[in-house]
């Protein structure tokens, strides 16, 4: 059975769990996409604690409202906007609050080698250095940019998909995509002169 | 001219789409599929993040709404006090009763002439009577004699004495030249006292008072030049 429910498009997993309430194709379209959504988000909001929360409520969301699936549209993009609107949410609500974060300290870095990673300590801290420091930057961009950029160029998804998720025209995408990057390069010069 | 320029290079935008896309992945920790069976199978389905839209609309229609009260406010405030003052003219002048009281009976009310040892409002209406025909006493000022609601006696000085009966019409008292239509009908100018029977209309111009000693010098050279003039006319 779960062989059988492995085999299926993620619209035929979810059409099994509207018609026959059948959990296991619920969790395998939860494994699926845990691991996108994780990334996606954070990568949007940059906290990881609140990430989990948010894609943990999305999964929820999914499984109350799975009635509110339409088979035209492709499963990912559903849940996509799901995630995306939470996402959006938690920005608005920080809007109003602010957030002293202990681990947002950039002097205070701590640096994980791990031992199965094939590279020289200082390559690697380097490393770990730059992903934080183009995390940061994309952290500045303006969220509209952001989140097309990063459904773009991390999470690989096509255009269509994408103002699909936004409820915008293609034009529309690619152009707040251009922005978005346009903004990342600027933020980034320094990195491009090493 | 000031305008951003978001065109970047494809080289640029290579670069950019590089960086992005090496970036580590992020997963999911071990237990988060543990943790979301546990909330289904418990029926916890009480979302972290809510949305709060409720409370953004409340904000936002709060300014608005606080402008309205407040013009509501100001509006009862304003009516009221309107209302005030329209009762409070009323008290600048005499109820009704006492209005129509003084225009019904005029003489008996007008005319009596205010006096230090009147005491009883009989007594002053008989002593009205008795001084209609004087004509110092009527030059002093008139009162009002009203009787309130609560039967309550109260003596005022009248503000603006009209009589009526006193009053002429102008328009026809000018076009009748002799004014001898003035003279005949009840109508009068407007003026109180008995020496309003006896006052002609001579125009609207004020009259003064002269100096008795302007006069009698006046007098005088008028006596002088009417005895020159008979001297020379006996002359000649």
């Amino acid at each position: 059975m779960e062989r059988k429910l492995s085999d299926l498009t993620d619209e035929q997993l979810i059409k099994e769990f509207q018609d026959h309430n059948t959990i296991e194709a619920y969790n395998l379209l939860v494994k699926r996409f845990k691991d996108p959504l994780m990334n996606f988000v954070f990568r949007f909001v940059g906290d990881k604690d609140v990430c989990t929360d948010i894609v943990q409520d999305t999964m929820i969301k999914f499984y109350i409202n799975k009635d509110s699936y339409k088979s035209f549209a492709k499963f990912s993009t559903w849940i996509y906007t799901i995630a995306a609107n939470l996402a959006k949410n938690e920005l608005k609500r920080r809007k109003r609050r602010v957030i002293y974060s202990l681990n947002n300290d950039d002097e205070d870095m701590t640096i994980q080698i791990e031992d199965k990673k094939f590279l020289a300590p200082d390559r690697y801290a380097d490393a770990e250095i730059k992903n934080k420091i183009i995390q940061n930057a994309l952290l500045k961009v303006k969220p509209v940019y952001r989140e097309v950029v990063i459904l773009r160029d991390i999470q690989g998804l096509s255009y269509e998909e994408i103002a699909e998720i936004t409820d915008l025209s293609i034009g529309t995408v690619k152009s707040r995509i251009n922005r978005g990057r346009s903004q990342l390069q600027k933020l980034l010069k320094h990195i491009y002169k090493e | 001219m000031g305008q951003k320029d978001y065109n970047i290079s494809n080289e640029e935008s290579g670069n950019i789409t590089e960086l992005l896309g090496n970036l580590p992945k992020v997963s999911t920790p071990d237990n988060f599929e543990y943790k979301l069976m546990l909330k289904i199978q418990n029926e916890d389905f009480n979302l972290k993040t809510e949305p709060a839209v409720k409370k953004n609309i409340v904000l936002r229609w709060a300014p608005a709404a606080a402008l309205a009260f407040s013009a509501v406010v100001v509006f009862f405030i304003y009516s009221d006090q309107q209302s005030d003052l329209n009762t409070g003219i009323d008290y600048l002048f005499e109820n009704t009763a006492k209005v129509t009281e003084t225009q019904k009976a005029p003489i008996q009310l007008k005319e009596h002439v205010a006096s230090e040892n009147s005491k009883s409002l009989n007594s002053e209406i008989d002593k009205k009577s008795a001084t209609v025909a004087s004509n110092e006493t009527a030059a002093k000022s008139s009162y009002t004699v009203t009787l309130q609601p609560n039967d309550v006696v109260v003596k005022k000085k009248a503000a603006f004495p009209f009589d009526q009966s006193q009053s002429v019409d102008v328009d026809n008292a000018l076009l009748d030249g002799t004014g001898q239509a003035a003279r005949n009908s009840q109508m009068r100018l407007v003026g109180h006292g008995p020496a309003a029977e006896y006052f002609d209309f001579r125009g609207f111009a004020l009259p003064t008072e002269q100096d008795r000693e302007v006069l009698e010098n006046m007098k005088a050279r008028m006596d002088s030049i009417w005895k020159a003039k008979i001297e020379n006319s006996k002359q000649k």
